[in-house]
């Protein structure tokens, strides 16, 4: 998935950023870099992608919001939660006779 | 540096009521765009404020004098940058003065005053650690806490302080009572020997920021990681980030920036601006204008008559009187025009405006942001070459300020109205439309070429944007930074204005035959007059190779309102605005032009008002090209102007006549 077929309010973690090489540098400075949380704030005209880093917003077009790969993020102790539940899940279901 | 940077004149002088070279402290304000660096400058120097292009650029660097319990402290507000590895010109300006290598900013020993956005920390820290590993004294501070309270996010000062190993003060840039704390910490570090960036001791990467040069890329990607992983350690020794919570901001940007609304609410913005700098606007340049060319001019002329010569009188009354009149009309544009530039700013709206025509703009190969004054370039050319101070980047600022002149602007649809309804009768208003349409055209077309050849180096970028919060204008900032502008307007581009409309006068004032005093000569017995007859063969391709037609199109230069004054002046047709008048002024044009282009008078009309869109709109707006981009670039786009108006003048009325 990427950031452009996020919808509104979700929080996503960035995974890679392929972009033309000029602007590889200035997307980590403003903080759109590999393992950063962000959330898409709004859906702007022409497929343009509005997203929060922290407390700013960034904006960018369609295509470079395409460019962004991410997936779904959940904060730390509900994560953990889950990937407990998961593999406790998945221990219950291996040792069943 | 890119081959597009002009090279105007440098002004190295220090800002008004500074000394030469002294133990005076010196600061450099750094930031990034919309921290409120620029109110900030604003408060520490009140009025004390004076405009330099950045040696060999046209980058625009604000000096002032900040005058302070410690004493007096010159200040240079560099351009908002995100980093040292620049990017384009500005961002250069930010990190060559930072190093050190610009002649007559800074200099080695001045303080750094980096801004820090409380609610964006980590872009701003980064900045910071840039800046600290120059080697310079630095002070940061803080602004925007207020927002990051509410955000949930509230930061201790004293703490980030001790992480980042510089003085920290905070504070809300728009309270000069606020700012004397800073004015300490200043004074204070000055005398400090500056400390390197705690825990960083890797040396930073320097060379110019060449992202294109995969060498350089990488070597800068790996500089910039080990910030990264600072402003990390400093982040996380800070408090914990909050989450994401729906700001105020952003639920005004779920209209302003709505999918379907997003575009109507800007071309609404859009609209309204160019009303302000039209309709508002002209009823007040009126006012003025009729003041000073008549009370003012009648107490010039009453004061000259008993004892000046004739021709003396002329030259002050109808040359410089006429001129100053004529800068002074300008000024209420100007003003209302940076108001409202600086509300939309301000406010936070201008990047979002930027974001919504980012694709239209894109299209023809420029920054979305051009879309402003080329739309306002339609009511006046003038505000619209001034409003090009809102892009960032100045190529992108050069690029759009050549193309804004064939933006076609309302003095030039007088010229239209009296040559379409002398020539075209019921076909006029198509007529006219066609002229639009053309002027769109050559925009286009224009950026089009230039982005092929002089502008090969402007590289398309992706869109990354940063959105301000939006926030209320501060009137008295705006207030002091339209009146600083509009001042630098007058002063500058005015000098240039008076001077060109005197020499005008001259020319129409001296007699080329003898039988007539200075000062009281018909056009075409004048120097003007025999300047025109001899342009005007290189006007026959054109099918307008007369007299009348090159001193009106020369006089046009001046001002395209004078173009229909000078033509009935020419064909000695005193008033213009009756229906009979006009008719007669019709006829004489159409017995010229059906003369001089073998009968086919319909097609050298269409050549005349093609070419009137197509060169220079008037010595205003070539004085603020002037005053923006430097002699070469002006004098350049000067004679492409020309050559281009020329070239589709004949073309027109080439293809015009075979029809």
């Amino acid at each position: 998935m990427h950031l452009g077929s996020c919808v509104v309010g979700q929080d996503v973690e960035v995974l890679e950023v392929s972009t033309a090489p000029g602007a590889r540098l200035r997307m980590r400075e403003v903080g759109l870099r590999t393992g950063a949380v962000v959330r898409v704030t709004q859906h702007g005209p022409f497929g343009g992608r509005v997203v929060a880093v922290g407390g700013s917003r960034i904006a960018v077009d369609a295509a470079t919001a395409a460019g962004i790969s991410v997936r779904p993020w959940r904060s730390e102790p509900v994560g953990a939660l889950v990937g407990a539940v998961v593999g406790a899940a998945a221990v219950a279901a291996s040792v069943r006779p | 540096m890119s081959s597009c940077h002009a090279a105007p004149t440098p002004v190295l002088t220090a800002p008004a009521g500074t000394s030469g070279p002294s133990e005076r402290t010196s600061v450099l304000l750094v930031g990034n765009p919309n921290v409120g660096k620029s109110s900030l400058f604003n408060v520490m120097t009140g009025s004390r404020q004076s405009v330099m292009n950045a040696p060999g650029t046209t980058v625009e660097l604000q000096l002032g004098t900040w005058r302070t319990p410690d004493g007096a402290v010159d200040i240079v507000d560099l351009p908002g940058t995100y980093s040292l590895i620049a990017r384009s010109p500005d961002e250069q300006v930010v990190a060559d003065a930072l190093n050190g290598t610009v002649p007559g900013v800074g200099g080695v020993d001045a303080v750094a005053v980096v801004v820090l956005d409380a609610t964006a920390l980590a872009r701003s820290l980064y900045l910071l650690a840039q800046v600290v590993r120059t080697g310079r004294p630095v002070v940061a501070a803080v602004t925007m806490l207020d927002v990051a309270r509410e955000h949930g996010s509230p930061l201790e000062i004293r703490r980030l302080a001790e992480l980042v190993g510089v003085p920290v003060v905070g504070l809300d840039p728009r309270r000069a009572s606020e700012v004397t704390r800073l004015a300490h910490a200043v004074a204070a570090v000055a005398a400090d020997e500056p400390t390197g960036l705690p825990g960083v001791t890797t040396e930073p990467h320097l060379s110019a920021g060449d992202h294109h040069d995969p060498e350089r890329l990488e070597a800068h990607l790996a500089d910039a990681e080990v910030l990264f992983t600072w402003v990390e350690s400093v982040l996380t020794a800070l408090e914990p980030t909050p989450p994401v919570r729906v700001t105020r901001t952003d639920r005004v940007d779920r209209a302003l920036l709505n999918p379907v609304l997003g575009v109507p609410v800007f071309l609404a913005l859009m609209w309204c601006l160019f009303q302000l700098t039209t309709s508002v606007a002209a009823p007040v340049m009126g006012l003025v204008g009729g003041w000073v060319n008549g009370p003012a001019a009648d107490a010039v002329a009453a004061l000259l008559h008993p004892w000046a010569p004739h021709w003396l009188e002329g030259l002050l009354v109808d040359g410089v009187v006429a001129g100053v009149g004529t800068v002074l009309t300008f000024v209420p544009l100007m003003a209302i025009m940076y108001a409202a530039l600086a509300l939309l700013e301000d406010s936070g709206y201008m990047a979002r405006a930027a974001f919504v025509a980012d694709r239209a703009m894109r299209a023809i190969g420029l920054d979305g942001r051009a879309m402003l004054p080329l739309i306002i370039g339609f009511g006046c050319n003038v505000p619209a070459l001034a409003a090009t101070k809102t892009l960032p980047d100045s190529r992108q600022r050069l690029l759009t300020g050549l193309l804004v002149p064939w933006t076609t602007c309302a003095a030039r649809l007088t010229v239209y109205i009296l040559i379409a309804g002398a020539f075209f009768g019921d076909h006029a208003g198509t007529a006219i439309f066609a002229m639009y349409v053309l002027s769109l055209v050559l925009v286009v077309g224009g950026g089009w070429v230039l982005r092929r050849t002089v502008f090969r180096g402007v590289q398309r970028e992706p869109l990354v944007l940063v959105l301000p919060a939006y926030q209320r204008p501060h009137v008295a900032t705006i207030a002091k930074s339209v009146a600083n502008r509009v001042w630098a307007f007058a002063s500058k581009a005015g000098r240039i204005i008076v001077l060109t409309l005197t020499v005008v006068w001259l020319l129409m004032s001296i007699p080329a035959v003898a039988g007539h005093p200075v000062g009281d000569v018909p056009v075409q017995d004048s120097v003007y007059g025999r300047v025109a007859e001899g342009v005007a063969p290189a006007f026959a391709p054109a099918g307008m190779a007369d007299w009348h037609v090159t001193a009106a199109l020369a006089t046009g230069f001046v001002a395209k309102e004078v173009v229909v004054g000078s033509l009935a002046q020419s064909y000695a047709v005193t008033e213009t605005t009756g229906s009979a008048q006009s008719h007669e002024l019709g006829a004489g044009l159409r017995a010229t032009l059906d003369a001089t282009s073998g009968g086919h008078g319909g097609a050298a009309a269409m050549a005349f008002m093609v070419f009137v869109l197509g060169y220079t709109p008037c010595v205003a707006a070539l004085a603020e090209q002037r005053r923006r981009f430097g002699v070469r670039w002006t004098a350049s786009a000067v004679g492409v102007q020309l050559a281009v108006a020329w070239l589709l003048a004949v073309g027109v009325f080439q293809v015009g006549r075979l029809l």
